[in-house]
């Protein structure tokens, strides 16, 4: 196709032209990644998608149209909402929300298996308390021993103390019998 | 699920004029050239949101939801296109690549067409990833916005990208011998 003005190739259109026709070679496109990334969310797979939309035009097709398609989305959420006389819901909100997930029976049952496993964890960790009890106890007599232990130390520690004392004493002593060399002297 | 004639009316309406807009919006976007019959899909999702409405009426629609059921039909049925067998006709080519030939150029036009977007991939190629990205999304129409919103980049980002690699293109093609329209 060397078309466009004064017969140079229009590279754009060249390029955009023989993607689409090679487009059977690609694999199609994950629905949740092509919402993901019409929503300009990223991530691996993603931009594995971005790589496919640049190479191949059905691709690029298919992301142009999921992009095109939130608007009157969202348009039919809240029309549905209105004549369903519905509280509005966040039609824009980018979370993935299938209508028939979230009933009231299924929030009762979140609920009661909350308080179960709320319950079994207490049990588990009271069952735990007592199964350790008896090393606990141990554990303080260990603590008293080595309480005395380090109060014997503390009294050997003050008999010397006062040992030194007398023997400092007893250097004074020493000091009478300088003097009495000297008298002796 | 109960609903009185008057609501029921309004939401086939509803659906109805949702899938109108789907129908156009497949057409406008050439849907249609992957063999995808539009009214086939907007009959099938007519089809899918009602039954969601019959499910749970209380139930919010959201926007991904809807737009999950459309995009699910329509790769569904370009599975199914691509999957069906083609009845050879006897004038058909066996080369899958001749399926790509535009059929109001001349056949000199159409080989040189396949010799030269050969050649510009093989150019392309010789970009830096970054650069590549943004010039194959631009050859394949998508504004500065959307290519700086779909790599995760400011627009001046993808701007400076696309500059960049048109640049390198444009040398490339030069020395290979095309000298072609790229903006």
């Amino acid at each position: 196709m060397n078309n466009s003005k004064f017969g140079k190739p229009d590279v754009a259109n060249l390029y955009r032209r023989f993607t689409r026709s090679r487009a059977a070679a690609a694999p199609l496109p994950e629905v949740d990644v092509l919402l993901a990334l019409a929503d300009g969310q990223h991530s691996e797979e993603t931009d594995r998608l971005l790589a496919d939309v640049a190479r191949s035009g059905m691709h690029a097709d298919l992301l142009r149209f999921a992009r095109a398609l939130a608007p009157e989305s969202a348009r039919l959420g809240a029309q549905l909402d209105r004549a369903l006389e519905r509280p509005a819901a966040d039609h824009a909100r980018r979370v993935r929300h299938a209508p028939h997930a979230p009933s009231a029976k299924r929030g009762w049952l979140r609920v009661a298996a909350s308080v179960a496993a709320g319950l079994i964890v207490a049990v588990a960790v009271w069952s735990v308390q007592r199964t350790h009890l008896p090393a606990a106890s141990t554990a303080a007599v260990a603590t008293a021993n080595s309480d005395r232990i380090f109060a014997s130390v503390d009294d050997r520690g003050s008999a010397n103390a006062s040992g030194s004392d007398r023997i400092f004493h007893t250097d004074f002593k020493s000091d009478v019998i300088f003097r009495g060399k000297f008298n002796g002297g | 699920m109960s609903l009185d004639p008057a609501l029921r009316t309004r939401l086939h309406r509803l659906l109805a004029d949702y899938g109108a807009k789907v129908r156009s919006l497949i057409d406008g976007h050439g849907l249609g050239q992957y063999g995808i019959d539009p009214a086939d899909i907007e009959q099938e999702v007519r089809i899918r949101l009602w039954k969601a409405l019959e499910r749970d009426r209380n139930a919010a629609f959201h926007t991904s939801f809807i737009q999950r059921v459309v995009l699910t039909v329509v790769i569904d049925a370009i599975r199914a296109a691509n999957a069906r067998p083609v009845e050879a006709l006897p004038e058909a080519a066996d080369d899958a690549g001749t399926a790509f030939i535009d059929p109001t150029a001349g056949p000199e036009q159409n080989a040189s067409g396949i010799n030269d977007f050969d050649r510009i991939v093989g150019c392309m190629a010789e970009l830096p990833e970054r650069r590549r990205k943004a010039v194959a999304l631009h050859l394949q129409g998508f504004s500065l916005r959307e290519i700086g919103q779909l790599s995760g980049t400011s627009e001046e980002a993808a701007r400076k990208l696309l500059d960049r690699g048109l640049q390198s293109l444009r040398e490339s093609l030069a020395v290979s011998g095309i000298v072609g329209d790229i903006e």
